[in-house]
């Protein structure tokens, strides 16, 4: 019975073809709306995420510099902008190495330098740190080998070349041994890194790194300001911020000399303001799916009244109150229903399309695309609900009188 | 003889414009099983009203309608629906087919409604149609059929049931004379087969095809007489 009901509803719908997929792209552009958003907004935060972690999830920064943004900053107002705080010296450094709860500490100093073999020259962005670097920030070797104790200390002259900066300066050959001039001074390639992933934005291997006393030698000293550090355990990383802030505060002695930021805070500040952003834009969509269902009332409601004398001829050959609501509900379900899985079909490819053109990356969620679907048709039972009672409600007698 | 439809005192009045219009004034007359009855009147005496009240499309205002041995002058809408898909076949003045539908697919429309399985329906459906000289036309919608053809369908409906009443209103006033002969030649075969016919008709000569003639007038049974066999 409901299998041949749903059969002739598909008949009923497709007699009216024009009128059906005209109701039916309400459906359509509501459900692709919700799919197309939230899978973009999924893929956006899944970017950012994968961009974040791909520095390292146990990843914490310790900057030392006037941060007029701390606590107790907003007071100074009259005052001039205070001295600098004195950069960190290497064995400040190593205590906050010897942490409880840091596993390693790498000064770094950024700046761009002009990377020259032979006559080909390259701008790049160069990094001036320590041994710990690599493991700190997730970097592997794809040949030779990193920066030692010995080249920090002895401030050699030797350069490990991103996989990116490598593959600019020397193509397929391998440069481990070659010479590479930095800002002019010659430089012993010692090292090359393994390619990262790169996520959108920045690519994360066109860049080289040298010890941070050849730095200072190189650049003039600017001393230490940045430390990268790894915590051992990310679920304890606040416990590890507050104790690195607790050695700061007792060197520098004011809460404004310092920051030290935790990857992961950043993440999940990040990812939360996304999962909002991400349900506001499904329920912006969702209005339109409901748009939709309004559309499916108002051609049922049309669709009743212009089929009130079937509905006295069923009823006169015997359909119940029940088998025409059953026949309408169906109808309007069946119109939600296929207007839903066009939808779907609509927002994968559509959400695809966006995700191309604006290279971002879009996230299709089963579990998104299943609950646009019911929606679809939950609004489809009921806006149809009111059209299918005032059908299954005509009295016969009345409904065979109109004509 | 048993009595299939007794009508006692069957009154309908209409609500309009706060007053009551009566359509029917105290009808009463029995229906035995296997007769053939015509019921005659003017336009606007009230036949249709009586169709719908004998078919339980409506109820009666006042007055009592036992239809095969059940008092449906107050029965539920649920009740009338179950009376009308077991007890009652109908043919009406426009055909009534459902466009959607094709010719093998409308007659077995009350089997549908009587949870019988798709082989069955077709099946029966088929053998209906086949009575009425159409099995030729099974997969024809009602647009692709003529006036008359269009009937025969609708009377393959109404009798696809076995129901003990086929009730009929105007069958003949939309076709033709000779179609209209045709439709009349397949009720007095139904008829000679045993089935119980009530046919509302406004032509005399239409009327003659029953054995009895109900006359009504503003509501009212004016004259109610054996047809003499000619
Ligand atoms: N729903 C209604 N509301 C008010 N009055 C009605 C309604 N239906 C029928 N009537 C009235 O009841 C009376 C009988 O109508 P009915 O349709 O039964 O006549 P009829 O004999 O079938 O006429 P016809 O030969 O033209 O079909 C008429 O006066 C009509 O106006
Ligand atoms: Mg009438």
């Amino acid at each position: 019975m409901i299998g041949q009901t749903v059969r002739l509803s598909f008949r009923a719908i497709w007699s009216q073809k024009v009128r059906t997929v005209l109701t039916m792209l309400g459906v359509i552009i509501g459900v692709a709306a919700v799919i197309a958003l939230v899978a973009l907004g999924n893929g956006s935060a899944r970017s950012i995420t994968s961009r974040i972690q791909s520095l390292g999830s146990n990843l914490i920064v310790a900057n030392v510099g006037y941060n007029p943004f701390a606590a107790g900053a907003a007071s100074s107002t009259t005052s001039a902008p205070p001295s600098p705080p004195p950069p960190l010296t290497q064995s400040q450094v190593s205590a906050l190495a010897s942490t409880k709860g840091i596993s390693a500490a790498a000064p770094v100093m950024s700046g761009t330098a002009t990377l020259g073999v032979g006559s080909s020259t390259l701008s790049s962005s160069l990094d001036g740190t320590n041994g710990s670097y690599s493991s700190i920030l997730g970097y592997h070797l794809a040949d030779g080998r990193f920066l030692s104790p010995l080249d920090v200390q002895a401030a050699n002259p030797v350069i490990v070349l991103g996989s990116g900066d490598a593959a600019s300066l020397f193509g397929n050959e391998n440069p481990v041994g070659d010479i590479v001039t930095v800002n002019g001074m010659p430089f012993h390639v010692i090292g090359v890194l393994a390619s990262k992933a790169s996520s959108a934005g920045e690519n994360p291997n066109d860049f080289a790194v040298i010890p941070w006393t050849t730095y200072n030698q190189v650049f003039g000293s600017t001393g230490i300001t940045s430390v990268d550090l790894s915590a051992a355990n990310h679920a304890n990383v606040t416990k590890d911020v507050g104790r690195l802030e607790d050695k700061l505060l007792g060197w520098l002695g004011s809460t404004q000399d310092y920051t030290v930021t935790a990857q992961s805070q950043i993440l999940s500040t990040l990812s939360s303001v996304n999962r909002t952003t991400t349900l506001l834009l499904g329920g912006v969509a969702s209005i339109s799916l409901i748009v939709g269902g309004i559309g499916i009332m108002n051609i049922m409601l049309v669709s009743v009244t212009e089929r009130t004398r079937e509905i006295g001829i069923r009823k006169a050959v015997g359909a119940s109150t029940r088998d025409v609501l059953a026949q309408f509900l169906v109808e309007s379900l069946v119109l939600a229903g296929v207007g839903g899985l066009i939808g779907v079909a609509a927002g994968v490819a559509f959400s695809h399309v966006i995700a191309n053109a604006l290279k971002a990356s879009a996230a299709v969620s089963l579990p998104m695309t299943a609950l646009a679907f019911g929606f679809a048709l939950a609004v489809g039972l009921v806006f149809g609900l009111w059209p299918a009672t005032r059908a299954a409600l005509m009295r016969p007698a009345a409904a065979l009188r109109v004509d | 003889m048993a009595a299939i439809a007794i009508l006692d005192k069957v009154s309908k009045r209409y609500p309009m414009a706060g007053q009551e219009v009566p359509a029917l004034r105290e009808i009463s007359f029995t229906v035995q099983s296997g007769e053939f009855v015509s019921i005659m009147g003017p336009s606007g005496s009230g036949k249709t009203t009586l169709m719908h009240i004998l078919g339980c499309l409506d109820v009666p205002s006042s007055g009592s309608y036992v239809l095969n041995g059940i008092e449906v002058s107050a029965l539920s809408e649920m009740r009338l629906t179950d009376v009308r898909r077991k007890q009652i076949g109908f043919v009406f003045q426009n055909f009534n087919l459902i466009s959607t539908l094709n010719a093998v697919e409308n007659v077995a429309l009350p089997l549908v409604y009587q949870r019988l399985s798709q082989a069955e329906q077709h099946e029966r459906a088929a053998a209906a149609l086949e009575h009425v000289g159409l099995k030729e036309r099974m997969k024809y919608r009602p647009n692709q059929l003529s006036g008359g053809q269009q009937q025969r369908v609708a009377i393959a409906r109404a009798m696809v049931t076995q129901a003990p009443i086929i009730l009929a209103d105007e069958p003949t006033g939309n076709l033709d004379s000779q179609t209209g002969h045709e439709v009349l030649e397949l009720f007095a075969k139904l008829s000679r087969d045993g089935h119980t016919i009530v046919m509302i008709t406004h032509d005399h000569e239409v009327a003659t095809w029953g054995q009895r003639t109900i006359e009504i007038k503003d509501g009212r049974i004016v004259a109610d007489r054996e047809v003499v066999a000619q």
